[in-house]
């Protein structure tokens, strides 16, 4: 059945599951994270 | 059912010195295993890698090959393809800051609009967004 949205078209699957993917480490916070960071904003107009 | 990943949720779920990191994880868990499914917008993807690779958030920010390696990895077997063309959107997010034309970036100002959550709800109402704010207490009623 098709499902709306979905793209069926897409057939390659991949292998692996969310779960393998494993966690990065970036070392200290120097900039704590705020609940409504605009990141598209910054990517667009620059880092402040 | 499909739960909506939003960038501050794959974030969370990436970074181990994210405060919310161990819920984010868990919260995956016990969704993949309830057989459930997660989505996201082609553009967290690019959002993600400008996040990792900041050099005013993190001591070691990630290098920006390594970044967009690990966001390709995020298109894994449980993603739902969810909007079309799902892979060649997934790697122009991916390598969205190589583009340097003006139609790159009045492509970029028009996706600016909510996509995460109003292109979801336009598209399925069935998928419920997983947002950072509520990665705590997220479950999948």
């Amino acid at each position: 059945m098709r499902e709306e949205g979905i793209d069926t078209a897409d057939s390659r699957l991949p292998s692996h599951s969310v779960l393998d993917i494993e966690p990065l480490s970036v070392g200290t916070l120097l900039q704590a994270f705020g609940r409504d960071d605009d990141v598209l904003g910054e990517m667009i107009e620059g880092r402040q | 059912m499909i739960h909506g990943m939003d960038t501050g949720f794959l974030v969370s779920a990436e970074l181990v010195e994210h405060p919310d990191h161990i819920a984010a994880r868990a919260t995956l868990s016990r969704l993949l295993g309830n057989g459930d499914r997660v989505a996201l917008a082609p553009q967290v993807l690019a959002e993600f890698i400008h996040i990792v690779t900041d050099s005013h958030r993190f001591r070691q920010p990630v290098e920006i090959s390594g970044a967009r390696r690990i966001a390709r990895k995020w298109t894994a077997r449980e993603v739902a393809p969810y909007f079309r063309p799902w892979r060649r959107r997934c790697n122009s997010w991916i390598g969205w800051n190589t583009f340097s034309s003006a139609e790159s970036v009045c492509s970029i100002r028009y996706w600016r609009q909510p996509i995460v959550k109003a292109a979801f709800a336009r598209s399925s109402p069935r998928i419920r967004m997983i947002v950072a704010r509520s990665i705590a207490s997220y479950d999948r009623r």
